[in-house]
């Protein structure tokens, strides 16, 4: 197989938009599933059953269905009739289709980083707990001032994870129709009859975004290590 | 910590007002109608395909050379919405787009889904084989027991079925898939449109052309309208018969084969 890269002049753009696309898309998935996640890892660590039912549910459908079929209900399905507007955000990507995206992303991902809370809240130290409630503080505040800065400190490692897992996983709104990089690939595979380079190129490009980022999530893992140290 | 949070918490906020305020600013200017929304799948040269002119991405080919006509003629502006073939037909459906054209073939099933207008243009079918095994498979009847690539959902499909039934069908959804199955002697022949298989003939002396006789009961290609939107496909059909008959559909697709980016 001859592999050429000369659609490279022409079509070098749209992988310039498509890189900067799907870094937008991750970083804003990231976001909005923070909060959906810190909840549902509560509810399934609280004492509710009711509570812990519905996140347990919740996570396991999440995780057990693809994410190819979550996408596509929540486009065709949720967002069916409903008329976004068109405007370009930043230029590269269409809110109407952006939105339903990182919605989609974010429902998926929150189900993954519920459960990262929810270890990285369990691996405090029971005697922390035991220790703030001796001290005459009621749960919440002990959850809120003694376990969850401690917890914050076992996650954000498997956070940085998740948003490299999202620059990935994110090559997936191609099928409807983002132009992030998968996407600009696909368009000059099809425009210019070469079907190896544009590949090889997203591949690179895929992976001079993530090398940075999990090489910056080593350095952030160890300079907050130094704590530990005594 | 305490910090922490609150970083965390103006982040969040400040994304959540980018949003708002990107939602703002549409429905000021999503006031006016005068335009018309084509949906296409921007990977098919020459039929449709992206390309950069003067630093600006255009969605150009013969299909959408016949969509700026339709618009022209009913004084509206053509705006082009591309995606993944096979979600054309359920944006149509959602109203999200107004009418389609992206090498479609009004098939049976999909005449239940929604209304196609006449055909604009005939299809012709290509079939490519990798140069060395020219000799090999001369006949449909030499690639029984093969596997052969067609795109899912595509007329191909049908005529692989019924016409090289011998054969196994390797469907895909993407064009460039099918080429790099075959040159990598994943499939032994593919089916494709006549014209775009001339574009990938131009890339690489390891394809050939060959011509098994393959017909295609000739519904054409046509232009895909929701269901029931009559008013629209009348419109429509007034262009497609005048473009059609006036030769200016072979004119379009004259132009896009030398539009569409040329091998090196």
């Amino acid at each position: 197989m001859n592999i050429s890269f000369s659609f490279l002049p022409e079509y070098w753009p749209y992988f310039r938009n498509g890189v900067f696309c799907t870094l937008l898309l991750a970083f804003f998935t990231v976001l909005l599933a923070i909060l959906p996640a810190v909840g549902l890892a509560l509810m399934r660590l609280s004492k509710s059953k009711a509570l812990n039912f519905i996140a347990s549910a919740f996570i396991e459908i999440i995780r057990g269905t693809p994410m190819l079929v979550q996408i596509s209900i929540i486009y065709y399905g949720l967002f069916g009739g409903v008329r976004l507007p068109n405007t370009e955000i930043f230029g590269v990507v269409q809110f109407s289709m952006f939105l339903p995206c990182i919605i989609a992303l974010a429902i998926n991902s929150s189900a993954y980083v519920a459960e990262v809370f929810r270890a990285g809240i369990l691996a405090v130290d029971r005697g922390q707990t035991e220790a703030a409630r001796s001290l005459g503080m009621t749960s919440s505040q002990c959850m809120r001032m003694i376990v969850l800065p401690q917890a914050v400190k076992n996650i954000l490692p498997a956070l940085g994870n998740e948003f490299v897992t999202l620059i990935k996983e994110s090559s997936i709104c191609s099928t409807i129709g983002v132009t992030e990089l998968m996407f600009g690939a696909n368009l000059t595979r099809g425009a210019t009859y070469q079907v190896m380079g544009p590949l090889i190129l997203a591949a690179g490009l895929y992976f001079c975004m993530t090398f940075p980022a999990s090489k910056l999530l080593g350095y952030l893992e160890r300079r907050m290590r130094r704590g530990d140290v005594r | 910590m305490k910090q922490t949070w609150k970083k965390l918490g103006g982040l969040l906020l400040a994304a959540a007002m980018t949003m708002s305020l990107a939602a703002c600013s549409q429905q000021e200017n999503g006031a006016e109608d005068n335009s018309i929304v084509l949906g296409t799948s921007a990977d098919y040269a020459p039929f449709e395909f992206h390309k950069m002119i003067d630093g600006k991405d255009v969605i150009m080919g013969s299909d959408i050379a016949l969509a700026q006509k339709i618009a022209e003629d009913m004084g509206k502006e053509l705006v082009i919405k591309d995606m993944d073939f096979n979600s054309l037909l359920i944006e149509l459906d959602n109203g999200t787009v107004d009418f389609v054209i992206a090498s479609m073939a009004p098939s049976e099933d999909r005449k239940k889904q929604v209304d196609f207008s006449e055909p604009y243009e005939y299809s012709k079918v290509g079939c490519l084989v990798r140069t060395e095994d020219v000799e090999k498979y001369p006949t449909v009847e030499s690639l029984e027991g093969k596997a052969i690539a067609a795109q899912t959902g595509s007329n191909l499909e049908e005529i692989a079925n019924e016409q090289m039934s011998g054969s196994t069908l390797v469907s895909l959804a993407k064009v460039p898939d099918m080429i790099m199955q075959l040159q990598t002697g994943k499939v032994e022949a593919v089916l494709m449109d006549a014209d775009t298989a001339l574009g990938y003939l131009a890339q690489s002396d390891e394809l050939t052309m060959v011509d098994y006789g393959l017909h295609i009961d000739d519904d054409g290609l046509a232009v895909a309208v929701k269901k029931g939107n009559s008013e629209l496909l009348e419109q429509i059909n007034a262009t497609v018969k005048e473009t059609r008959d006036s030769g200016q559909m072979e004119k379009f697709k004259e132009e896009a084969v030398a539009q569409a980016p040329e091998e090196e």
